[in-house]
């Protein structure tokens, strides 16, 4: 699904780069979480494999594709099969649930008809499928701006289902959420890459969210790989060496409940 | 945390104002003051005359005094009695304003989403807003002039002067709304895979559509005005009226016109206010 062999991120020549992996690879269907601390390179790494961040050196290869060499079209529609999920939402304010969803099928859709907001029967029949997906059947005509944040962030994973992707990018997704609305849309994302067997990368901020949600974790440090490993495998230890405190109180919590 | 700044110096830090900067500000005020002193002497400013003027401009005013607000016409007088052509100018003013900003708005539309940097690569926009900013730098006068030229006297070469003008006008504004844009929606659907149509549709057009709205009624509020005045180089409506009047040395019918211009002037401006005050 996801190989990348010796990339390197610089924003400026002259400066440290923000993201250098050695090696890395994610398989369909892997469910992977990304920590570290801010600015460790989480955002980078997945605007990376969107493509909106062009690396300095090295190779990524999505889908058996790689990014940044293939022909536009081909980069079209592997762009197309990648959703992407931000901390921000960003939907449409002013338009319905219904339409903010049926935006993720403008890829598909003829020009001049979805600019009138007309879409054919199949991009609609995929839309409202997301939108049952998600739960949000009843609020489906109202306006985004009305709904609270988990609502907002369901229609923007809605908007990202309705792309059918392949691999499901989500950059912090839960961090301007309360933490049962957080954990609301970590099962959801959970039971969409399950339901659907797609690839799901997501930074959290959180490493408990992480443990909880994640089948992998890689662990981000000034822009390295310091840790890659099952979610059962990350200890307090690692934990430190990742964020450089002394105790994070991680497992006291109460929330995670499995340890 | 603690133990790395245990160590506080008693020593508060240095006072924030800098002196050069004090200084700084006293040049400005100096240049400030050159300048305005420039334009004083240039414009052979006089207070004196402005002082001694009072019975100038009291033997003009009384000359437009009392408006003319006489209906049937006269042999004696070239012209029919202003309120008379009154409806029919101030109907000629409106037309050329308002179907001159609806041209202009035509080609502002596509100009303003060509013309903002955030939407277009540089070798779009940069020669964009480069037409853009000669269109406004044309005097709307100069346009006029040349158009009645072109296309001789009436309200035709009026509409096309507040047409190009306004173009220049509007496209600048339409661009820069777009430049203010939240840029999320737009990246979220270059995501979903929308083309360049698609994305200005849904992810520009419904935060700028209001804004579109004001700069338009706000357009035509000015382009009014505008429009009155380009009566004097021979396109219809207020301003050629207050003009052939003026000539005839009918002076209460000047007065009885500008009148008139003015409550339309106020009428537009009033409306226009309204509209936008509902619209944001």
């Amino acid at each position: 699904m996801v190989t990348i062999e010796h990339l390197e991120v610089r924003y400026g020549k002259d400066k440290p780069p923000a993201l250098a992996i050695q090696s890395l690879s994610i398989a369909k269907g892997e469910r992977v979480a990304v920590i570290g601390p801010s600015g460790a390179g989480k955002s980078t790494f997945l605007r990376c494999l969107k493509g909106y961040v062009e690396p300095f050196q090295g190779k990524i290869e999505i889908l058996g594709c790689n990014l940044f060499l293939a022909p536009r079209r081909q980069r079209d529609r592997i762009n197309r099969r990648m959703g992407i999920i931000y901390q921000q939402f960003h939907l449409v304010p002013g338009m319905t649930v219904w339409q903010n969803v049926l935006c993720g099928r403008l890829g598909g859709a003829r020009t001049l008809p979805s600019l009138l907001g007309l879409f054919g029967k199949r991009d609609r029949q995929i839309a409202w499928e997301a939108i049952c997906e998600v739960g949000l059947v009843d609020l489906a005509h109202q306006k985004a701006k009305t709904l609270s944040g988990g609502e907002q962030q369901r229609v923007a994973v809605a908007r990202a289902l309705a792309q059918r992707p392949s691999l499901i990018l989500a950059d912090e997704p839960v961090s301007s959420l309360d933490p049962l609305r957080a954990a609301e849309v970590l099962e959801l994302l959970s039971e969409v890459q399950a339901h659907h067997d797609t690839t799901l990368v997501m930074s959290l901020h959180q490493p408990r969210l992480a443990i909880a949600y994640a089948k992998r974790i890689i662990g981000l440090k000034d822009g390295r790989v310091v840790f890659d490993g099952p979610a059962e495998t990350l200890t307090e230890s690692i934990m430190e060496g990742i964020y450089g405190g002394k105790k994070l109180l991680l497992f006291d919590d109460a929330a995670t409940g499995s340890r | 945390m603690a133990e790395k700044n245990s160590s506080y110096s008693t020593m508060p830090p240095p006072a924030p104002g800098k002196g050069w900067r004090a200084l700084a500000h006293l040049f400005i005020l100096a240049l400030v003051t050159a300048v305005l002193g420039w334009s004083w002497v240039g414009t052979e400013m006089n207070l004196r005359e402005l002082a001694g003027s009072g019975p100038n401009l009291k033997l003009f005013l009384s000359r437009m005094f009392p408006p003319d607000l006489s209906w049937n016409p006269s042999e004696a007088r070239p012209f029919a009695p202003p309120l008379r052509l009154a409806g029919e100018t101030v109907a000629v003013t409106l037309q050329i304003s308002l179907l001159g900003t609806f041209l202009g708005t035509l080609a502002a539309f596509g100009l303003g989403f060509l013309g903002a940097e955030n939407l277009t690569p540089i070798w779009i926009h940069h020669p964009v807003k480069t037409g853009l900013a000669l269109l406004r730098s044309i005097p709307v006068l100069v346009l006029a002039l040349l158009f009645v030229a072109a296309v001789g006297l009436g309200p035709f070469p009026g509409v096309l002067a507040i047409a190009i003008h306004s173009i220049g006008m509007l496209g600048k504004l339409f661009a820069e709304q777009c430049e203010s844009a939240e840029w999320g929606v737009w990246e979220a659907l270059d995501s979903a895979g929308a083309n360049w149509l698609q994305k200005v549709r849904y992810a520009i057009w419904p935060q700028v559509a209001r804004q579109f709205a004001s700069l338009i009624l706000f357009r035509i509020d000015m382009n009014i005005r505008d429009s009155a005045v380009l009566g004097f180089v021979g396109v219809g409506g207020l301003g050629l009226w207050i003009e052939n009047y003026r000539r005839a040395f009918d002076y209460q019918s000047v007065a009885t016109m500008v009148l008139v211009t003015m409550l339309v002037v106020l009428a537009v401006e009033q409306a226009s206010l309204q509209i936008r005050r509902r619209l944001v």
